[in-house]
């Protein structure tokens, strides 16, 4: 058999089982109203938030922060629509590494390069594949506070220290290499058998293995470990097994066979 | 792994329940344990949709008894979302609706796959219906999917190589106006590229002295 390997950077992600269209209706980057029928002229889409003017920063499109952002965004831009006011959309700065060479995940080990942590190791606690970021645990902090504005409400504010992404492109961490504990470059190479890529450190030539966190989703923490829902999900062992014999019919004529439907007589068509 | 269901391929269809609150409109309504819930029980959580590799492998039967699986399963979900929307409450987990619809659009896509390769092979043309280009009287001339008629005689549109006077005067000031946006869009990227920090922050003008050396782009 022939393997297809897949980059892992290209699927593993916390959400890679949410469904596309849910994460656009997240990001409000859906059409309000389409004015289709103009005999030819390309149809009039009036957006939510226009898809060239979503900010991508390191939150979930569903997460809270997320969410507020992009409501105020389309009431602006709906405003000046409604207005017919001049609106800019959103300064547009590239900042996603192909799969090719993105190496970082869930629970790596790390080291800062930048900043006064400088040379300290730590964990990712987070990615952001669209900003090229990554938070480390406990590192690269600023004191924030709790809630902005309470002075106003009197109410004493809480500090705490809450962790700040560093940016893959500018270089700010680097894979640490198990082998000797220093920070070390890596690549993507097949495995010897051709199932797998692995990812490579340049000096030494170390596997380093993508840590199990990596592949924790919203449905589960291991795959293997999955609660499989009474009658609403189907086993695996189920879904894979085929039931698929080619046959030189349709499916309306297979499933209506099945059935024992007889065949109907169809009238002569013209399709034009 | 965890997919959306096929509750069984070979048992009947009905399933027996223990309790009849509501009879027959039961199937209408999600289990009574994730009323009210801000986000399903993981234990009560379905989970992702079919591939389109995984449905490649199933038979046109097991797809077809799928297909009335995930309408009864949307048709539940969709009710539970009016009922919790009159009650100006948000539903838990939504993106069960996205997930059905998911794998009802891979089962078609699936479907009209193999009846494309088997209709190819038999007839000469795939399932699709045959596209026309079609002008009309604005002048336009686009793609149209052929429909079915049970007469040759029906009213036909065409493809015209000359257009009438006022399709063509359309189509010019068409033309001009796509011309001036392309032109708008290329001067607001040199206008940004231009912009500082400072002007962005305090909105006002750039530098009043320009630096000659910057190549002027727009000319």
């Amino acid at each position: 058999a022939r393997y297809c390997p897949r980059l892992p950077s290209s699927f593993i992600d916390y959400a890679r089982h949410m469904p596309k269209k849910y994460v656009e209706r997240m990001k409000r980057t859906v059409p309000k109203k389409v004015f289709g029928g103009r005999f030819g002229a390309p149809d009039v889409v009036e957006w939510k938030v226009h898809p060239e003017d979503y900010e991508e920063n390191g939150a979930r499109p569903w997460e809270q922060e997320k969410v507020s952002k992009n409501l105020e965004k389309e009431n602006r831009y709906n405003q000046a629509v409604l207005g017919k006011k001049y609106y800019g959309l959103a300064r547009e700065v590239k900042k996603k590494i192909c799969d090719k060479e993105w190496h970082l995940f869930m629970g790596d080990r790390v080291q800062i390069m930048v900043g006064k942590d400088k040379g300290q190791q730590g964990t990712v606690i987070k990615v952001s594949r669209e900003t090229s970021e990554v938070w480390v645990e406990n590192m690269n902090c600023m004191l924030e506070e709790e809630m902005s504005g309470a002075a106003k409400y009197g109410i004493d504010n809480t500090f705490r220290w809450k962790e700040k992404g560093l940016s893959v492109l500018n270089g700010d961490v680097m894979l640490v290499d198990p082998n000797d504990e220093e920070p070390c470059n890596t690549e993507w190479v097949l495995s010897p058998d051709g199932s797998e890529y692995l990812r490579k450190s340049a000096r030494s030539g170390f596997e380093i293995p993508i840590p199990s966190q990596a592949l924790v989703t919203y449905e589960y923490i291991q795959p293997d470990k999955y609660m499989e829902v009474e009658g609403k999900d189907t086993k695996s062992t189920v879904v894979l097994t085929r039931t698929y014999i080619p046959k030189m019919a349709t499916f309306a004529d297979e499933v209506c066979e099945q059935h024992g439907i007889a065949p109907q007589p169809r009238p002569i068509t013209y399709w034009y | 792994q965890m997919i959306r269901s096929i509750v069984s391929t070979l048992a009947p269809a009905t399933r027996t329940t223990t309790v009849a609150r509501r009879g027959f409109m039961q199937m209408f309504f999600d289990d009574e344990a994730n009323f009210n819930q801000p986000e399903l029980r993981p234990k009560k959580r379905p989970g992702r949709s079919w591939t389109s590799d995984e449905l490649r492998l199933k038979s046109n039967t097991d797809l077809h008894k799928l297909w009335f699986v995930c309408l009864k399963e949307r048709n539940m979900l969709l009710t539970m979302k009016k009922a919790y929307s009159s009650k100006a409450r948000y539903m838990p987990n939504p993106e069960r609706i996205d997930r059905v619809d998911e794998t009802m659009e891979a089962i078609k896509e699936v479907v009209d796959e193999r009846d494309e390769a088997v209709l190819r092979l038999e007839t000469g043309d795939g399932a699709k219906p045959p596209q026309r280009t079609v002008t009309s009287f604005m002048g336009f001339t686009y793609k149209q999917e052929a429909s079915e008629h049970l007469t040759k005689d029906g009213k036909k549109e065409f493809e015209v190589p000359m257009l009438d006077e006022d399709a063509y005067m359309m189509q010019k000031l068409w033309a001009e106006k796509e011309h001036m946006k392309k032109l708008e869009r290329h001067d607001e990227e040199i206008r940004k590229e231009f912009q500082t920090d400072n002007m962005r922050r305090f909105k006002r003008g750039g530098p009043r002295t320009f630096n000659k050396q910057i190549p002027y782009k727009m000319f």
